[in-house]
């Protein structure tokens, strides 16, 4: 049998920094740079653009029926993958070749529109994963029925609980005929009992003798549904097996932990006069463990050069999930003594705690804003420097709270008994 | 490594050639990608379908005030250049006039602005999953000619109301509608391909839409024009179709058959440029956005 993924040698890399900053499309960018380097008399240097390999030298196969799990850490190149193979985003190196009409779940609700109702929809996200209408319209009762809303489908999608609106979206993805499917683990979604639902749909999916490649940070969702595993590391494979092997070697690296926590400008990116980050850094107060989890101390350290003072300029921090859904600001004119304090030039050095006992057992990213003259320098979202980190654990110190709990923040709080 | 575990599966029929996917650093080939765009015509449809649900729910009016958006604009204008200016109108009440040209306008105007739009407001869609991206722009503008539709079939009443008779020629009024349609979302299609580098572009766009008004005859007629740019003037593609449609409707003078020649040959060799601009962008298009 003939392998009905193939991948060769496939890379893709992401231009880290554009020297000049030549597409940003901000004059004034473009001429402050100038400036910069004619200050330090290297009009003429050229600088090399550097890139930054997300995947690289990526060689595997899968065989029809096969269901993979792509494993690896925040940055691995897991997502990467996915948005190559589902032609999202072009490769830089290598090709790939796919024997079998391929569908890609990468997130529950594209092409999702509040203001339709919940049978237009079905249509519309149906024909933009691919579906024909005639597809559609012969799923289209399945499709109702998995997601149990009979009742709703005639109503206006913003009017559904978001429970609803996520359990249609996520049966119209399930009912994808391809021979090939692409799975990002953020389907499995909605309450408890559709959740397990979805993974059940999803186990069907591979029982039936379709491809899956499934990218999953749950451990349980990969021993469940797939036979075999690939394990990517920065970019890389490191290991392609057995799932229980490679579950065991993703692990293994988790503990070891070499995911640094911090942002070092590696150029003159962001530069701005008024102020231009030189790193961030997550730093964990409590030495023994090197990976956050959710009862460590964290402290974000953000050093800046600031060559022409601004009155109010605001340094703050924006903690986010990764699919962008964001969690809290912070500004250091938050506290009132730092409320008037004038930044004269020359290298700052922040810090600001994190609370402890707060953030859920999950993936975040820590962001850099700032705002001066009520106008953003690095407008949150915009590609600012970053980390991205995760927390382990998510539980209390008592037995009434010994898993992750569902919900974004998971916070301890202090209840009494009144008399 | 170990060996894939196929072995226990049934054997499962490999899909038919067609079907495959190459991906490489080339990308799609001319050939394929005209394919991959005729089987999206279902999703090109559902999006069109979708922007005007879009726009008609939650308003009391509804389709009312696609009416409402050039009937406006020719009114303000009768009261400004039909009572004050006394721009002359061949004779016929200023807004009978104005209208029919007005309605043309606006397909360009509406379908070239929703077109240079698309690709920022469908961001999600374009990063989370695959399709042949030009449907979004021409989905957008395509959506304008249910405006079309409906202010046309007003143009009837109006024409009676001021006692007007349309003249027999109306059926060949839309002979102007493809080279508008085809420049329209033409240009549409380049804008948004390049405004996703170059933002500025969305300041630009509504400038150069009101100084092409100005540059065609819909306010006015052409012999208001100086004999020697007369020319000119024609030589801007949307003015021919404009002075056609409303010459078949109301009788007024029809344009020179080269203008109108020389409209639909601009606006397809507008399109050929647009397509070569997108799928050069396209490729990065996910990156850049």
């Amino acid at each position: 049998m003939r392998p009905i993924i193939e991948v060769n040698g496939l890379g893709k890399s992401y231009v880290a920094h554009k020297p000049g900053q030549k597409w940003s499309g901000d004059f004034a960018d473009i001429a402050m740079d100038l400036l910069h380097r004619i200050a330090r008399g290297e009009i003429f240097r050229k600088e090399v653009e550097e890139r930054f390999w997300a995947l690289r030298h990526l060689e595997f196969k899968v065989y029809p029926g096969e269901v993979v799990a792509l494993a690896g850490h925040n940055g691995a190149g897991k997502s990467t993958l996915l948005k190559v193979l589902s032609r999202i985003t072009m490769p830089n190196e290598g090709s790939a070749l796919i024997r079998g009409r391929l569908g890609s779940l990468l997130e529950v609700g594209t092409g999702f529109h509040p203001d339709l109702t919940g049978r237009e929809n079905v249509f519309l996200a149906g024909t933009i994963l691919g579906m024909s209408r005639l597809e559609v319209n012969q799923r289209f009762d399945e499709i109702v029925a998995f997601a149990e809303m009979e009742t709703f489908i005639d109503q206006k999608v913003k009017r559904y609980s978001s429970g609803m609106y996520l359990r249609l979206a996520f049966s119209v993805a399930a009912h994808l005929s391809t021979e090939v499917l692409l799975i990002d683990e953020a389907l499995a979604v909605g309450d408890v009992n559709f959740q397990r639902k979805c993974m059940g749909k999803m186990g069907q999916i591979a029982g039936e003798g379709r491809t899956v490649l499934f990218v999953s940070h749950s451990v349980s969702a990969m021993r469940n549904l797939c036979t075999r595993g690939i394990l990517l590391d920065h970019g890389q494979l490191v290991m392609d097996g057995n799932i229980e092997t490679v579950i065991q070697a993703y692990l293994a690296h988790g503990s070891k932990s070499d995911d640094r926590l911090e942002w070092v400008n590696p150029t003159n990116a962001y530069f701005h006069p008024s102020f231009q980050p030189q790193s961030l850094r997550l730093i964990n107060e409590d030495e023994q463990s090197s990976h956050p989890d959710f009862r460590s101390r964290l402290s974000v350290q953000i050093e800046a050069f600031i060559q022409s003072p601004e009155q109010d300029l605001n340094i703050g921090l924006c903690v986010s999930t990764p699919e962008g859904n964001e969690l809290f600001r912070t500004f250091l004119r938050d506290t009132p003594a730092f409320a008037d304090l004038r930044l004269e030039s020359g290298r700052h050095l922040l810090s600001v705690a994190l609370p402890s006992c707060i953030l859920n057992e999950g993936d975040y990213r820590i962001e850099l804003i700032a705002t001066a003259s009520n106008l953003w320098l690095l407008e949150p979202s915009k590609g600012n420097p970053s980390i991205p980190f995760s927390i382990q654990g998510g539980f209390g110190i008592t037995p009434y709270w010994l898993q992750r709990r569902p919900g974004v923040l998971a916070p301890e709080l202090e209840w009494s008994v009144l008399p | 490594m170990n060996q894939p575990q196929t072995a226990q599966r049934t054997e499962i029929p490999e899909a038919p050639q067609s079907s495959w996917t190459l991906i490489n650093v080339k990308g799609v080939g001319a050939m394929a990608a005209v394919g991959e765009f005729w089987r999206a015509r279902d999703l090109l449809r559902m999006l069109v379908m979708r922007h005007l649900k879009i726009r008609f729910a939650q308003t009391a009016m509804g389709a009312l005030w696609v009416v409402l958006q050039p009937l406006m604009t020719a009114l303000i204008f009768s009261v400004l250049f039909g009572v004050f200016v006394k721009v002359p109108s061949e004779g016929i009440p200023y807004v009978v006039y104005a209208y029919p040209a007005m309605i043309l306008w606006s397909v360009f105007a509406q379908s070239f602005e929703r077109g240079s739009a698309s690709l920022m407001i469908e961001e999600r869609l374009i990063t989370k999953v695959y399709f042949p991206r030009l449907v979004i722009p021409i989905s957008a503008s395509l959506s304008t000619l249910a405006d079309f539709i409906i202010s046309t079939l007003l143009l009837l009443p109006i024409c009676l109301f001021f006692g007007i008779r349309p003249s027999p020629l109306s059926i060949f009024a839309f002979i102007g509608l493809p080279p508008i349609v085809i420049l329209s979302s033409s240009l549409g299609i380049i804008a948004a391909a390049l405004s996703i580098r170059y933002r500025d572009l969305r300041q630009v766009a509504p400038f150069v839409t009101q100084l092409w008004f100005y540059a065609t005859p819909v306010v006015y007629p052409l012999t208001v024009v100086p004999e020697s740019l007369r020319t000119a003037v024609l030589c801007n593609p949307v003015s021919a179709p404009v002075l056609w449609f409303r010459a078949a409707f109301i009788g007024t003078a029809f344009p020179p058959l080269w203008s109108m020649a020389a409209s639909y040959a601009t606006s397809l060799a507008v399109l050929a440029l647009a397509i070569v601009i997108f799928r050069n962008v396209e490729r990065g298009m996910a990156d850049w956005l």
